[in-house]
Parts: C-alpha cells; structure tokens; sequence
C-alpha cells in the first residue's frame, strides 16, 4: 500500500489526484492538502469580474467530490517539508496547518511515500505598494477577487449613466508578472460590456503591460500563418485594441499604486503616472512559502526550492543569456533531483528561464513575462506526474511519461465578448509553447500547427470548455475521456 | 503616459466584422477550429511527434 500526497487542488492537483484515484489500487491512499475548501475553474473568473457570471458558477465544494471518488480530503496548507523523514523515523512526511473553520489552526504531520507539489502560486501583492485587493486595484485571480472587481466595475457604470466618464486601467500590476493573457480577455470583455450597456462611450481605457509588444503573452509572441504572410501575433492584438479603442502601454513595471492613480516605469520613456477610476491589475507570482527540512531539522528549503519558491525539479537552471536558452532546459518529468518521490506540478514548478526575452531597467529589474504554465499545460503536467506516480508504485524504476512544455502544445481561447450571437473570442494554438529553435528554427515553432483567428466560433467553444472542464472536474461520467 | 501605436495599428475591414459573427460561417468555423484543436492536443499527448 502506498500514500500519495497531493498539495493543492487547482488544475494540476486536480487533475493529478483524480487520475491518481483512477490508476491506483484501492489499497492504495490518495490525500489531497489544499487550504480552499472549493474547486475554482479560474479562466471563468474573467465573466464573473465582469458580472456575466456569478461565483458559484465557476466554484464547488471539493469535500463531496472527493468523498466519492474515496480521496481523502484535508482543507490545510502545507507549512513544511520532511523529505527525508524527522528524527529518527526515516518515513518522508509534510507538515499541514489547518484552514477549515472546525479546525483552523491546527497542526498535523502527514506521513507520505509520494508527493506532489501542486500549490500553484502565492498571489504577490504586496510586491508593489498599494496593488491588490483591500488597497487600491482590483483582480480576477480569484473568484472572490472577480466578485469584488465586479462590484466595483457595476457602480462604474452606473456613474457613467450619470453622466460622468470614467478610465479605466487593466492589465498586470508590476513588471515581472505573469497570466497577461488573463488581463487581455479581462479587457476586452470590459469594453465589450460597456458597449452592451450603452456607457461605452464615457470609458477611457488602457491596457497596462510589461509585454515588450502586445500578443506576447510571456510565451515571446506567436507567429500564425494567415492571409499569405507569417504575421506576429502582436499584428492581431493591436488590431484588437484598435478596432475597439482600447490603448495600451507596453514595457511597463508598476512601482506603486495610490487611490486612482499608479506610478509606472516603462523601459522606452521612463517614469510617468497613470490615473485611473478603477484598476484591475494583476500580481507577479511566487512560490506559497513552503519550508524544507533535514531529518535533523537543518533548513533545507534552498536544496529544493529556487529563490523564488517554485520548486526545483529535472530542469536545467544553470544561469545563461537568452540567446543560449534551448528547449532541452525545461524539465519532462518534474521529479525533485533531489528526492525521487517528490513532484513539483504547474505552477508549482520552477521554470528554468522565462520563454519571452527578458528585459531589464537601470536598476536590473526585469520587466518581461515570466512564463505561464496555465491552463492545458498544468493539467497535462498533472496528468502525466499522476500515470509516472501511479507506475513507479507498480514498480516502475523511474518516470516515463514526459510532459515538456517544449513538447507539447496548447490550444487557448480568449474570449473577447460574452454574448451566444455577437460575441466574440480569439482561439489560438501554438506548438510547441516553449520555441525550440533547434527544431523549428526560423520562428521555433510549427507554423502549420500555430494559428490563431477572432470570431464567434471561438465565444461558443469558450462556453463549450466552460461546461466540460467544469464537469470533468466533478468526476462525473465520462470525465476522464475528456481531453486536458 | 500615452502612446501614438494604436493609430497605426492593422483594423479589420467591414467584411472581417461581418464574418466573425455571420452564423453560417462561425458554424463551419467552429467545426474548423475544433478539429484544429483536437489535433494539438492528441499531438501534446503524443509527446510532440
């Protein structure tokens, strides 16, 4: 008999638990540590931050789904790891602090044989005074957060009903963000709101990024073949914004955030001030905080994790120039080099490097994307982190199964307006997400397998995953033949 | 802070506009766009081949 340990309950956790559950015996024990008692479907949260969706639609209560599918639940945050065991008993162990209400606070040492580190991020704040909820913006990282963002855009409105005009500033809150996809379809879908509700016109909006062009995304742009040419992305991206009056400032770190206004930094035209009515602007991400420890309790938190709290598995991180970057750098397996039994996956994850060249100030600070490792990505990780888990308990010597984001590809669709007839989202693959300039070297990806268009279509297969990742996430029938 | 970009930005003609939402068309499209789709993902699980 084994016991699996599943940090977090997001995508990647999700996944892996569920397919761990799935592949397992049933003597065979999977617990899934997670400090939020719902399941969020977080790509959602942008039409619940814009009111066409309330939170229990993107949300559930884990609890029940887990209850059926005999996983063993415990609403907590992990607080340390004991890889090697403590004191004298050898058996590798994760300690938990409670957050459920009936037992906050409390401390349980959970014994493990495999883990896997699916926390996803700390949402970094405070990274940028002023930033986040409670302060001075808004966000749509979390269902809460997109409630509150949507309360604050319906008095918008209504002052613009009045008569008043309001500006608007989206985008990602400091310059080493990530998720700046995420803040593109939030503005879009603002604009496309505020038209639907006749006050388009007494909105300013701005699109606020620390992309080096538009339609980066942190994965340094697409090229998609269409109309005869091999266009960047950032082509269709600026035509969005234009066709819809949006502007945008690209390059940009965001050094503090006061009530209506936020102090920025760009690397073309230095400092400047941008005022705003409201401001959704996202965080930069870290590791949760997670410490390690040796069985003779000396810290060991830098043997494992990297500076910035991702965990560090079978990537290469030795320090190079971008130019050096290859697609070999990014790990396949996700396993810890320095514990055979612990996993890192997601967002969990560290990357080697980011996948957009990085751009730095005066000051050494970058201002680029970080990668993002959402959506498709996370889920497939979590999968093949799950069938590698599942056969080395079997008796397999090692994993297998690899999920290289330089080996896979992902399929996105932004929606860029809510509406089942005049709606619209942009649906995009690319393949692979990392470029491998050793295999694809002209743009580093296969341009026949990376295309990206705008239309209606893309709005009903938005609303299509909505149900279906949402369904596959219950454990209902038929989920596991639902594609990640 | 503003920028000057967007004024030179490439915007969709009219008949770009119609056909994004001209329910024919976004039918065949979004048969189109499904099977593109698919092709990636059995492609990623396929580990990149």
């Amino acid at each position: 008999m084994s016991r699996i340990v599943v940090l977090g309950a997001g995508v990647s956790g999700h996944t892996a638990a569920a397919f761990l559950r799935r592949w397992l015996s049933k003597r065979d024990e999977v617990i899934v540590v997670s400090p939020q008692p719902t399941y969020n479907w977080i790509p959602s949260n942008i039409w619940v931050g814009v009111g066409l969706m309330g939170k229990e639609q993107v949300t559930f209560p884990l609890a029940p789904v887990y209850r059926k599918a005999n996983i063993d639940f415990k609403q907590a945050r992990a607080v340390a790891l004991f890889p090697e065991g403590k004191g004298v008993d050898p058996q590798p162990l994760v300690e938990i602090e409670y957050t459920a209400p009936d037992r906050s606070g409390g401390h349980e040492l959970v014994k493990y044989d495999y883990l896997i580190n699916a926390t996803g991020p700390k949402l970094n704040f405070d990274a940028t005074p002023g930033l986040g909820p409670g302060k001075n913006s808004v966000s749509v990282c979390t269902a809460d957060h997109a409630v509150e963002a949507a309360q604050l855009l319906a008095e918008k409105v209504e002052r613009m009903r009045r008569g008043e005009r309001q500006r608007f500033v989206i985008g990602v809150g400091h310059g080493g963000a990530t998720c700046e996809g995420a803040a593109f379809e939030y503005v879009v879908n603002l604009e496309f709101e505020l038209r639907a509700r006749k006050v388009r016109d007494k909105a300013d909006i701005l699109f606020l990024t620390n992309e080096y062009e538009v339609g980066d995304f942190g994965v340094n742009g697409v090229h998609i073949n269409r109309g005869g040419y091999v266009t960047p992305g950032r082509i269709f991206a600026e035509s969005l914004f234009a066709e819809r009056g949006i502007r945008w400032i690209t390059k940009a770190h965001v050094r503090g955030v006061e009530p209506g206004l936020a102090h920025i930094e760009t690397l073309d035209k230095g400092l400047g001030e941008v005022e705003f009515d409201m401001a959704m602007l996202l965080p930069p991400f870290t590791g949760v905080g997670i410490r390690a420890y040796g069985r003779d309790g000396t810290d060991r938190t830098s043997d494992l994790f990297a500076p910035n709290g991702f965990m560090k598995v079978d990537a290469d991180y030795a320090k190079k120039p971008y130019r050096e970057w290859r697609a070999k750098d990014w790990p396949r397996f996700y396993q810890s080099p320095a514990h055979k039994n612990l996993f890192a996956a997601g967002i969990a994850f560290a990357p080697p490097h980011p996948i957009s060249e990085p751009h730095t100030n005066a000051e050494g600070l970058m201002i680029s994307p970080a990668p993002p490792r959402t959506g498709m990505p996370s889920a497939m990780i979590g999968k093949a982190v799950a069938r590698n888990i599942a056969d080395m308990v079997s008796g397999s010597p090692g994993p297998a199964h690899a999920a290289s984001m330089a080996e896979m590809g992902a399929a996105c669709v932004a929606s860029a307006g809510a509406n089942p007839f005049t709606g619209t989202a942009a649906s995009l693959t690319v393949f692979p997400i990392v470029p491998d300039f050793e295999r694809y070297p002209e743009y580093g990806r296969d341009t026949d397998a990376t295309f990206g268009e705008i239309g209606l279509a893309g709005h009903w297969i938005k609303i299509l995953l909505h149900h279906l990742f949402l369904h596959k996430a219950r454990m209902r029938p038929g989920w596991q033949w639902i594609p990640e | 802070m503003t920028n000057q970009e967007w004024l030179y930005a490439t915007k969709p003609t009219r008949g770009t506009l119609f056909l994004r939402t001209f329910l024919p068309y976004q039918m065949w499209r979004f048969l189109v766009l499904n099977l593109k789709m698919i092709g990636i993902i059995r492609r990623s699980h396929g580990g990149g081949e």
